[in-house]
């Protein structure tokens, strides 16, 4: 069960609140039991509200994943705690990949369920080079629709903020405000493209997200840098769900 | 108006900032040149800088912080190139506060500002940030036509900041609601910066007073150290008041860094490290009397005791007004030292009164080594007794010494 759209009508933040509480429902019916519950995520803050509210409720064990052999070690010892928790890195490893693929029964022979925390960009990975654990997952919870800053709830109301950040974008001073605008319009059009479905609005997204990114590159500003960059992804994952033949 | 009589000096000697620009010419001294206000530079730097720069400010209590942002603001508006924008925790409930209220109180009062200033919005900037509050505050459109039926032009901005001051339900919605949307508060505040800059042709800075009176220290704690990084985010310049006791904090340096620099104002002592009179600092002391009233209606010995006996700007005045009712009572049109000293003994047992034999124990020692430091980090003593003002720090030029507040010496001596 995939719950949650990869866009499409998944950026109510109340819904993500939702789907936080369905996955603590899930993991209440999952104590005692090997299971693999996936998180997709992409925002940090969401990533931290969400370990925190497991936290609150269950005794976890949260574990950032550096190395396959963490997550063997865990699944074959770890006793003491009701859910484990593993974060996997932004870059995921071939040792990471294959911890995942080739000892994928663990997850279910352990007395606790899994959450495995990952992006949008890992999720990727995992489907192309750990597919058997793909196909070994439980649920999947898309909690990625919350780093889209804005909320919309009509074409209207992303019509009049695009209107506004372009009449901003044409009288700011502040480069780094620039930036900020460039990227908040990418995400505008991102989510227009989610009510429209119209390539064109994922493809002018993805011209602001790039000269956000130039922009913040000459500037050195790194936090910008990574907002613009990690938007892009969304965008060419989006772009590669459109296309899939692009990337055989 | 300088005072000719004892009934206008009480009138005088009020123990709030200076504010409007008649006060300052009537009653404003300058500083002695060796402990000088920061101001000046403040203002050379936002003048010379392109980007939004963010300071921190910091002073002990009463000290004269919130007349010098007032004089600062006075100087920025009499400069064709700069709006400041003055923002005071007063205006919520200062026992309850997270940065999330301040940054709502921060967005109204930059609309506010505009409005009284005449400067237009772009309609779609002030909807959308019109919208947002609607949203996260849960405010209902029958509330705001009920508040503005009341009168007195209470719109929806006017009554969620009445609302974030007395409903701590309204904090609460506010609060969870932000929880996951602060980026997008923060994003709105700056398009209202963009957008008012632009129309007024003139750089915002952001005067964020009595953030250092945060009441707990809990709270002071995570305004500052845990979201100090939402406060650099704001686009535009921005002096922000900051808790003198977190300045003694092993993280303040941390803290310090995220900002572009911070700036101390030093109280003024009327005497040298060695306890004999400095003259400049009593000449100021002395300046402060004389601009708010003729000296014939002090006492040379009672102006002498108070100044010596104070050593702090607020506390000075606070003792001069009162010394004024003293006198008043007593039918007599001039303070005597007996008058002062009545005052100063009721301020004295104030103080005495909450004083444990550990604290007796630390101002002693720093009324001998004029050196004040806490055994340990976990050792909140000297901070606390800097905090309550107990103890007082003194800089002239770069000499750094601590004193016992000059009012408890007869105490610490007794002892």
């Amino acid at each position: 069960m995939v719950r949650g759209q990869p866009v499409a009508n998944s950026s109510s933040e109340g819904r993500i609140v939702e789907e936080i509480e369905a996955l603590i429902d899930e993991l209440e019916l999952l104590k005692g039991e090997g299971s693999v519950v996936l998180v997709i995520v992409n925002s940090r803050d969401v990533k931290e509200k969400l370990i925190n509210k497991i936290v609150e409720r269950f005794n976890a064990n949260v574990v950032e994943v550096k190395r396959g052999q963490e997550i063997i070690d865990m699944l074959k010892k770890g006793e003491n705690f009701e859910v484990l928790i593993l974060i996997l890195p932004d870059e995921l490893t071939e040792d990471i990949l294959n911890a995942l693929n080739n000892y994928r029964e663990l997850f279910y022979r352990c007395g606790f369920p899994s959450v495995v925390i990952c992006n949008l960009d890992t999720l990727n990975k995992i489907i192309n080079y750990a597919p058997d654990f793909w196909r070994y997952r439980g649920s999947v919870y898309d909690l990625t629709a919350v780093i889209l800053p804005m909320k919309f709830s009509s074409l209207e109301e992303v019509g009049r903020f695009i209107d506004m950040c372009n009449y901003l974008l044409s009288i700011v001073k502040n480069d780094n405000e620039r930036v900020r605008l460039l990227i908040e319009l990418a995400d505008a059009y991102v989510h227009k493209f989610a009510m429209t479905a119209d390539e064109n609005d994922l493809k002018v997204a993805e011209d602001f997200a790039e000269k956000a990114l130039k922009i913040a590159e000459e500037l050195k500003n790194e936090v910008l840098i990574k907002e613009a960059k990690d938007l892009l992804k969304i965008i060419r994952t989006y772009n590669s769900y459109l296309s899939p033949e692009a990337d055989r | 108006m300088r005072a000719h009589d004892l009934v206008q000096a009480f009138k005088n000697f009020k123990v709030e900032p200076l504010k409007s620009e008649e006060e300052f010419k009537e009653f404003y001294v300058e500083r002695p040149e060796q402990t000088p206000s920061p101001i000046e530079e403040i203002l050379e730097r936002l003048k010379l800088s392109d980007n939004p720069e963010k300071y921190l400010f910091l002073g002990f209590r009463g000290c004269g912080k919130s007349t010098e942002l007032y004089r600062l603001k006075i100087e920025l508006e009499n400069l064709k190139e700069f709006l400041p924008v003055m923002v005071s925790i007063y205006e919520l409930d200062v026992n309850d506060i997270d940065i999330r209220d301040f940054l709502v109180l921060l967005g109204i009062k930059l609309i506010q500002t505009a409005k009284e200033k005449g400067i237009r919005i772009d309609a779609s900037v002030e909807e959308d940030f019109r919208d947002f509050l609607t949203n996260v505050s849960h405010v209902r459109e029958e509330e705001i036509k009920t508040a503005s039926s009341i009168g007195g032009g209470v719109d929806l901005f006017g009554l969620i900041k009445a609302k974030l001051g007395l409903e701590a339900t309204t904090r609460e919605t506010i609060r969870k609601e932000l929880t996951l949307k602060i980026t997008e508060l923060i994003s709105r505040i700056n398009n209202l910066i963009i957008e008012i800059e632009y129309e007024s042709k003139k750089m915002i800075v952001i005067i964020a007073d009595d953030l250092d009176k945060l009441t707990r220290f809990v709270q002071a704690e995570d305004f500052f150290y845990k979201n100090h990084r939402l406060l650099t985010q704001i686009s535009a310049h921005a002096i922000y008041t900051f808790p003198i006791s977190l300045g003694f904090d092993v993280r303040f340096p941390h803290v310090a860094n995220a900002f572009d620099d911070y700036f101390t104002i030093p109280q003024v002592p009327p005497f040298k490290k060695d306890g004999n009179i400095w003259n400049e600092g009593f000449k100021f002391y002395e300046n402060v009397v004389a601009r708010r009233m003729d000296l014939n209606l002090i006492g040379e010995d009672a102006l002498k005791k108070a100044i010596m006996s104070t050593g702090k700007l607020s506390e000075f005045i606070s003792i001069v007004r009162e010394s004024c009712i003293y006198a008043h009572r007593r039918r007599d049109s001039k303070i005597r030292v007996e008058d002062v000293r009545k005052a100063l003994d009721k301020l004295r047992t104030f103080y005495s009164r909450t004083l444990t034999e550990e604290h007796m124990e630390v101002l002693r020692s720093v009324h001998e080594t004029k050196d004040a430091r806490d055994r340990g980090v976990e050792d909140r003593i000297v901070r606390d007794l800097l905090f309550s003002l107990m103890l007082v720090e003194y800089k002239v030029d770069e000499e750094l010494w601590y004193e016992v507040n000059p009012l408890l010496i007869p105490v610490v001596r007794e002892e």
